[in-house]
C-alpha cells in the first residue's frame, strides 16, 4: 500500500512548491487600487508645462470611472519579485505549498529552503510537518526511553551503605563523625583513622560497587538505548515549525519569512526548496528541487555619491604654549632658594617643559618670555621692583641650566663623534668628527614685570570657601579704592587680612612662563593645505557598507546629499526631506524626493519628481520598479508605459 | 601443597602474633583506636552448656590476636546410686550423657577490611581435652587433642561497641584418645595416638569490643 502510492509519487514527480507570498502580493494590489488613489492627477514636467496622468478606465456597465488593475493572477506564479531593503534589513515572504498526495498521517514531510546569495548558500530553517501517527510513534519512544531513564539513580548516596559506614566512623575515626553534618569543615581538614584510613577510602569500602557500576552502565547507555527507542527525535535546533496535521483535503501553505541583514553588492536573493518524507528513521521518498524563486533586491546605497571630499586647512607659522610655576620668594627677596616651599618640584617641573619643547620635532623655540608677579604687601614700586628682580632672577636661572644643559650635549656628541681609526701606515688613531654641533637653539630668556597681581587677588577671594559672603563683600568694596597702596593698608585692618595673607598672598607670587614657538622649515606666516576629509568618507564608506546608523554618525553635521541618503534609508523622512530640498535638483535629489513624497502620500510631487528624474536620466525608469513606492506610482498612474519593452528586457 | 602452604602461613603469623601481643600488653594501645574485644559464642553454650570466652586483641588493621577457652564438666542423666563395689554410678536405663571439654586456642584473624568489621579468616593452635558419649553411641571416648583450626566468617558491626559475628571453622591434628564400652564402665581402653580431622566450631557470637 505504502509502496504504491511512493511509487505514484516518485512516477509523478510529486514535490512541494516554492510561491511568492500571496497575501503580500494581495497587499500590493489593494494598495496600487485603493480608491483613494485612483483619481487624475495634474503634475508639471520639468519645463513648467501641465500634465495630465490617469489611470482610471470607465466601466462599461455603469459609466463610472474605476481602478485599472494592473495586477492579474497570473502574477502569483511569477518567480521573481523586487524587495527593497530598508533599515539594513530584507524581507523575504514566501509559501511552501504541499499538494495532498505528500501527505498522510504515518509521515513526516522535511523541507529545506535554501538561500543563496551572492557566492554562499545557506540553509535556512526546517519546515516539518508531521503526521499524527508519526508524532505518536516518536511519542511513544520517548516515554519507553523515560522509563529507561526513571531507572537510573542519580543520587550516588543511594549506594552507600550508610548504617556501617557511620557505625565504622564512629568506631574509628570518630572526629570525623562529628563532622558528619558540616561538609564545610571536614572538606578544610582530613581526618584519618587509628591505622591511616582516609574518610575517602571508608566510604568507598562501604559503596556497593556492583550496583554503582550497574547504574553507571545504564547511564553510559542511555544515548544508545535512546537510539533505540526514539528513532526519529523530535528535532528542535533548525526548525522553523514542526506542525501536526490532521488529514485535511486540499493543499496545505505554509508562509515563511525570512529576515535577511543586507551587506555591501547584494542584489539578489535565490530559495530553493528540496524536501523528502519519512517514515519513522527512514527516508522514503526525496522530492526533486524546486525551481527557484528570485528576491531582487534594491538598496539606497546604489545612490550614494562616491565624490571625494576635501578639507582646507590653514597652518600657522607661529605657536605659543605657556605654563604658570610658584616660586617661593623669601619676603622682599629676588634670589631662588631651591629648598623653600615646592621650589624644586616647580622649577624640575618647567625644566622639564623646556627639554620637551626643545624635542618636538614640529616646533622650533624661539623664546621664553618670564613674567613675574607680587603680593600686594608693601609699596606698589618696591612691588614692582621686586617682581622685576624676581623675574630676572627667573630668567637667570634656567640661562644658565639652558648653558650647562647644551654644554653637556656638546660633550656627549664629542665624545660620541669619537673613532678609532686606521691611517694609511697602518697606526690607530683617534678623531673625530668635526660634524658634530649643537643642535640647540640659542634661547633668549626675557624676563618681565607683571608688579602687584591684584587680579589673580580676586579670583583667589572669589573661589575661597572659608572667607564668608560678608567678608567677600568687604573685600568688592575695598577693591574699588584705586590707589593699590591706600587699598593694602584699608585691608589690613580687615578681620580677614591674616587668612588671606597666609593662604592666598604666596599664590600671587607665581611665575609664568610662555614659550613662544615656530614651525620647523617654514617661513610663511600661514599656509592653506588641502586634505582628504577621512570623517565624511568614513561615513559614505559606512553608508555603501548599508551600515546607516554608523554612517549617520559621521554623516549628520555635513547635512549633504549623502546624509540624506542615510536619513531616508533610515526612513527619518522629514530630516532627509529637508536636506534635499536645498540641494540642486539632480537625478538624484528628485529620485530621493520622489520617494519621500511617495512615503508622504503625497502622489502628484512624488510623480513630478520622479518624472523629472527619468527625463535627466533614463536609467531611473527601470530603478523605479526596484523601489516599492515608486513601483506603486508607477502601477497605479500607469508611468513609463512607452518604457515597458525596455523594462522587460532588462531582465 | 596449597593445603600447606595455607596452614603453613598462620603457623608462621602464629610466632610473630604471639610477640605483638606481648607488645601490645606492654605498650598499651593508642586513644582513638577499638583494641579489644571480648565475646562468647552462643552455639557452644547451646552444645550441652559448654562455657566460653574468647578474648581478642588488635594487632594491626588487618590482624587480631584471640586467646579462647571452652569448658564443660557437666554429665547428664546421673542417678545418683552408686554401685557399692565399684563406687560408680549405676546405667539403671535411664540415658546418661555428657560433652565435656576443656579447651584453649590462641588464633591469629586476618581482616580483609578493618579488624573487627567484615570478613575474617583465622588460624587458631588449640589443645582440647575432651570426654564424650552416649549421645550418639553408648561408647564414651576420653582424649587429649592437639591441633590447627581453620575458619573464616563475618562480623556484622550492631553499634559502636557490639558486634555479631557468624562464622565455621574446622581442625586437624592428633589425638590421644581411650575408650569405654559404655558410658559408666569403668574399664578403659589403653589410649593410642592418632590423627583427625573435624569440624571444630560454629560461631555464632556477640563480642563487645573496647
Amino acid at each position: 500500500m505504502q509502496r504504491k502510492r511512493i511509487e505514484a509519487l516518485t512516477e509523478q514527480k510529486v514535490a512541494a512548491q516554492l510561491a511568492l507570498s500571496r497575501s503580500e502580493i494581495e497587499e500590493e494590489k489593494r494598495i496600487i487600487a485603493s480608491p483613494r488613489k485612483v483619481e487624475n492627477i495634474t503634475i508639471e514636467d520639468p519645463e513648467g508645462n501641465q500634465v495630465l496622468i490617469m489611470n482610471a478606465v470607465k466601466d462599461e456597465e455603469s459609466g463610472e470611472m474605476v481602478a485599472h488593475e494592473v495586477l492579474q493572477a497570473a502574477v502569483i506564479t511569477a518567480r521573481f519579485r523586487n524587495v527593497a531593503e530598508r533599515n539594513g534589513k530584507i524581507d523575504l515572504r514566501f509559501e511552501v505549498i504541499v499538494p495532498q498526495e505528500m501527505m498522510d498521517p504515518k509521515w513526516q514531510l522535511r523541507f529545506y529552503p535554501d538561500m543563496f546569495v551572492m557566492e554562499d548558500s545557506v540553509r535556512l530553517e526546517t519546515v516539518l510537518i508531521t503526521g499524527e501517527e508519526y508524532r505518536r510513534n516518536q511519542l511513544r519512544g520517548y516515554e519507553q526511553y523515560n522509563r529507561y531513564l526513571s531507572k537510573i539513580i542519580s543520587d550516588s548516596t543511594v549506594f552507600i551503605d550508610m548504617k556501617n559506614l557511620e557505625t565504622f566512623l564512629l568506631r574509628n575515626v570518630p572526629e570525623l563523625y562529628r563532622f558528619k553534618n558540616d561538609s564545610t569543615i571536614v572538606s578544610d581538614k582530613e581526618f584519618e583513622s587509628y591505622f591511616g584510613l582516609k574518610e575517602e577510602e571508608i566510604v568507598r569500602h562501604y559503596t556497593n560497587r556492583f550496583a554503582k557500576n550497574r547504574n553507571d552502565r545504564k547511564k553510559r547507555r542511555s544515548g544508545e538505548v535512546f537510539k533505540r527507542y526514539v528513532k526519529a527525535p523530535i528535532q528542535t535546533e533548525g526548525i522553523r515549525v514542526d506542525s501536526v496535521v490532521p488529514t485535511i483535503n486540499g493543499e496545505l501553505v505554509y508562509h515563511y519569512t525570512q529576515t535577511l541583514m543586507t551587506r555591501a553588492k547584494l542584489k539578489k536573493a535565490d530559495i530553493v526548496l528540496s524536501g523528502d518524507i519519512w517514515d519513522g528513521a527512514t527516508r522514503i521518498y526525496s522530492m526533486e528541487r524546486s525551481a527557484p524563486l528570485t528576491f531582487y533586491i534594491s538598496s539606497l546605497s546604489a545612490f550614494v555619491d562616491n565624490t571625494e571630499r576635501y578639507l582646507t586647512r590653514v597652518i600657522e607659522r607661529k605657536a605659543a604654549a605657556n605654563t604658570a610655576c610658584y616660586v617661593d620668594f623669601q619676603q622682599g627677596r629676588a634670589d631662588i632658594d631651591m629648598d623653600l616651599g615646592n621650589n624644586r618640584s616647580e622649577l624640575t617641573r618647567i625644566r622639564g617643559n623646556i627639554l620637551d619643547l626643545l624635542k618636538n620635532e614640529t616646533f622650533d623655540m624661539d623664546s621664553i618670555v618670564i613674567a613675574a608677579s607680587a603680593s600686594p604687601e608693601g609699596s606698589r614700586s618696591a612691588n614692582d621692583a621686586l617682581s622685576s628682580r624676581r623675574a630676572a632672577s627667573v630668567a637667570a636661572h634656567f640661562d644658565s641650566f639652558m648653558k650647562r644643559y647644551r654644554d653637556s650635549v656638546r660633550r656627549d656628541e664629542k665624545l660620541n663623534s669619537f673613532t678609532v681609526m686606521v691611517d694609511e701606515f697602518g697606526r690607530e688613531k683617534v678623531g673625530h668628527s668635526d660634524a658634530a654641533s649643537s643642535s640647540i637653539p640659542d634661547i633668549k630668556f626675557l624676563s618681565r614685570s607683571n608688579g602687584e597681581n591684584w587680579d589673580m587677588l580676586n579670583v583667589l577671594v572669589d573661589q575661597d570657601t572659608v572667607l564668608t559672603q560678608d567678608n567677600k563683600k568687604s573685600f568688592i568694596r575695598l577693591m574699588e579704592v584705586s590707589d593699590v597702596d591706600a587699598r593694602e593698608a584699608q585691608l589690613s585692618r580687615e578681620p580677614y587680612y591674616r587668612y588671606m595673607r597666609e593662604n592666598l598672598y604666596p599664590r600671587l607670587r607665581t611665575v609664568r612662563f610662555d614659550f613662544h614657538l615656530h614651525r620647523k622649515g617654514m617661513v610663511k606666516d600661514t599656509v592653506h593645505t588641502t586634505e582628504l576629509d577621512t570623517t565624511y568618507m568614513k561615513g559614505v564608506e559606512l553608508l555603501r557598507d548599508r551600515d546607516y546608523e554608523g554612517a549617520l554618525r559621521y554623516l549628520r553635521d555635513y547635512r549633504d546629499y549623502n546624509t540624506a541618503i542615510a536619513y531616508v534609508s533610515l526612513d527619518y523622512n522629514a530630516s532627509a526631506m529637508a536636506i534635499l530640498k536645498e540641494l540642486d535638483k539632480t537625478a538624484q535629489v528628485n529620485y530621493m524626493l520622489a520617494l519621500l513624497y511617495a512615503r508622504n502620500d503625497d502622489d502628484q510631487m512624488a510623480v513630478q519628481h520622479y518624472l523629472a528624474s527619468c527625463k535627466q536620466n533614463p536609467s531611473y525608469v527601470f530603478r523605479g520598479n526596484l523601489d516599492p513606492e515608486i513601483y506603486v506610482l508607477i502601477q497605479r498612474y500607469g508611468l513609463n508605459k512607452q518604457d515597458d519593452d525596455e523594462f522587460e528586457d532588462s531582465f | 601443597m596449597s593445603l600447606i602452604t595455607n596452614i603453613r602461613r598462620p603457623l608462621a603469623g602464629l610466632a610473630t602474633s604471639f610477640l605483638l601481643i606481648v607488645s601490645g600488653i606492654l605498650f598499651p594501645s593508642v586513644a582513638g583506636a577499638q583494641t579489644f574485644s571480648v565475646s562468647t559464642n552462643v552455639v557452644d553454650w547451646a552444645d550441652l552448656g559448654t562455657m566460653n570466652i574468647e578474648a581478642g586483641l588488635v594487632l594491626t588493621r588487618h590482624f587480631s590476636a584471640h586467646l579462647d577457652t571452652r569448658i564443660n564438666p557437666w554429665l547428664f542423666g546421673e542417678t545418683g546410686d552408686m554401685d557399692e563395689k565399684y563406687g560408680i554410678p549405676i546405667e539403671d536405663g535411664r540415658r546418661i550423657f555428657c560433652n565435656k571439654k576443656t579447651s584453649v586456642g590462641l588464633a591469629l584473624r586476618y581482616w580483609p577490611w578493618h579488624v573487627f568489621s567484615g570478613w575474617w579468616f583465622r588460624a587458631k593452635a588449640q589443645f582440647s581435652s575432651y570426654d564424650r558419649g552416649g549421645l550418639i553411641h553408648k561408647t564414651r571416648t576420653i582424649g587429649d587433642a592437639f591441633g590447627l583450626a581453620l575458619g573464616f566468617g563475618y562480623s556484622f558491626m550492631l553499634s559502636p561497641n557490639w558486634n555479631f559475628e557468624i562464622g565455621l571453622s574446622g581442625w586437624g591434628g592428633m589425638t590421644r584418645e581411650s575408650y569405654k564400652e559404655s558410658m559408666m564402665t569403668p574399664i578403659i581402653s589403653d589410649p593410642v595416638w592418632k590423627p583427625f580431622i573435624l569440624p571444630d566450631e560454629v560461631v555464632v557470637s556477640f563480642a563487645y569490643v573496647f
